[in-house]
């Protein structure tokens, strides 16, 4: 009798609290978005069973030499995410960023979200670190915000990246109303000229001068940046093409299944059911939308001062969210015209997005870290 | 200015950290778009374009040329009465009213993203 009491109590079961019941409920909320809607299931399967994983009782993957503890050693010292960033930067063409550079400045002004946030983040009570943190979701890139986190407010880490990386996939239902509401339908109609043929010289010479330029500029955007132009350069030296394939293929997945799974371990159901969490949903949705927001409106600025030659959609994809948010962009440029192409402007200010959140990184980090 | 800030931010503080860092994010990407729009003067050569010209008046298409040392391993002749059935049949003209006085390869300018919109752009229709 007494043995099977003892087995009792050490079994999960017995030590199975309703908080955590919850989280196991929300992990398998986010293998529902995953699998069946096809959410961003690359991310939100490794995120939602570590998550899983972390909940369950007594199994002490987050304790000390735990195992997913040990993997976590990679996002707490801010490994991954500049790793990811690595990938990124060799799967990246900043050909339509080169052949019109002023989208840069579409990329700097969609950052405004950023701020926004983390100034309702102060008002709503979060510490700065902490509201620095949160106002990154509006950068729309999931490294960069992994990254940020992990050195600023690591406990907030599970909400935060549920938070950026959902609305990372929702990203066609939330940017559309706000891009019909901030622009006209003759806007929207705009065609653009084709961009001019961009050189391998100068997609060479790009992340050298950009690594050297930001980097002395903003030393501490050198994890972000220096990886994404490192990356780039492996892609478009094409002397190392069997390390652009490794970064774009084996190492993004493999470093996106450490990541995942560690960040989802971050969310202990103490820590994750919190009213914070609720808070940085709510704030993380008006990060995004305000980056689109602003991002759009710069791009009126533009249409007015080219006199009508940049279509102010482009703008939207300023937040980053590489390539979803030039796609939205692309599919919303053609309901208004048929005849449309907007892809390619849109990869401009889409790329200058990522450069843009990590500059913005950059700075918090300078300012909090 | 921001030394020790930390665990309490005021807003005066939240409002200044917000001015600067747009300030610097907009100071540091218009920098760089500066250094890129010089790349276009340095490296950018516009004597690549190839022009398509169409002598309508005298129902000849001229589709430009440049006697390109051709690749020989493609059947010439089936490809000249391909494109010689495109220009016709976007005319709407019969073959016997256009000349093609020489063709000559242009070399894809294109890029891969725009190739993959408009693949897309098919997909979507079929």
């Amino acid at each position: 009798m007494e043995i099977l009491q003892e087995f009792w109590t050490s079994t999960g079961i017995s030590a199975l609290t309703l908080k955590e019941t919850i989280m196991i409920l929300i992990a398998c909320g986010l293998f529902y978005l995953a699998i069946k809607k096809e959410y961003e299931p690359y991310l939100l399967i490794p995120i939602g069973f570590g998550m899983l994983l972390v909940n369950l009782p007594l199994s002490g993957v987050m304790e000390e030499s735990g195992l997913l503890r040990i993997i976590y050693w990679g996002t707490e010292n801010g490994l991954y995410p500049p790793l990811i960033f690595l990938c990124v930067g060799a799967a990246t063409d900043f050909g339509p960023l080169i052949a019109n550079p002023k989208s840069l400045l579409l990329g700097a002004a969609a950052q405004f979200g950023i701020f926004f946030t983390f100034i309702g983040a102060i008002l709503l009570g979060f510490t700065g670190p902490e509201a620095a943190s949160i106002g990154i979701i509006g950068g729309a890139d999931g490294p960069t915000a992994l990254f940020l986190t992990s050195q600023l407010a690591p406990d907030l880490l599970g909400a935060i990246a549920v938070a950026a990386y959902s609305y990372m996939a929702l990203v066609p239902i939330i940017q559309p109303p706000i891009m019909k509401l901030l622009t006209t339908e003759e806007q929207r109609k705009i065609k653009m000229e084709q961009l001019r043929p961009v050189s391998k010289k100068e997609k060479v010479i790009f992340p050298i001068v950009v690594t050297v330029f930001t980097i002395l500029l903003l030393p501490s955007s050198a994890p972000l940046i220096g990886m994404l132009m490192f990356g780039n350069l492996i892609r478009e030296a094409g002397v190392v093409p069997k390390l652009a394939e490794t970064a774009q293929n084996s190492l993004l997945y493999i470093v996106t299944i450490l990541l995942g799974i560690t960040v989802g371990a971050k969310a202990k159901a103490d820590v994750f059911l919190t009213v914070d969490t609720i808070k940085i949903v709510v704030l993380g949705l008006i990060a995004f939308s305000i980056g689109t927001a602003t991002g759009l409106l710069f791009g009126r600025l533009m249409h007015k001062l080219t006199k009508g030659k940049v279509n102010p959609l482009i703008g939207a994809a300023g937040v980053s969210a590489v390539p979803m948010a030039a796609r939205v962009v692309q599919k919303e440029g053609q309901k208004a015209n048929p005849s449309n192409f907007l892809l390619m402007h849109a990869m401009g200010p889409n790329v200058a997005g990522v450069i843009g959140s990590a500059v913005a990184a950059g700075i918090l980090l300078n300012i909090f870290g | 200015m921001f030394e020790g800030l930390g665990e309490k931010v005021t807003m005066s503080q939240a409002l200044i950290i917000t001015v600067m860092s747009m300030g610097i994010v907009f100071l540091a990407l218009l920098a760089i778009s500066y250094i890129i729009s010089g790349f276009e003067k340095v490296f950018y050569k516009r004597d690549n374009k190839t022009v398509v010209k169409k002598d309508s008046q005298n129902k000849k298409v001229t589709k430009n040329m440049d006697n390109e040392k051709d690749k020989t391993d493609e059947d010439e002749e089936e490809l000249i009465a391909v494109i010689a059935a495109a220009i016709a049949a976007n005319l709407s003209k019969s073959i016997k009213d256009i000349k093609i006085r020489s063709i000559r390869r242009v070399p894809q300018s294109t890029s891969i993203w725009a190739k993959a919109g408009r693949e897309e752009q098919i997909y979507n229709k079929l």
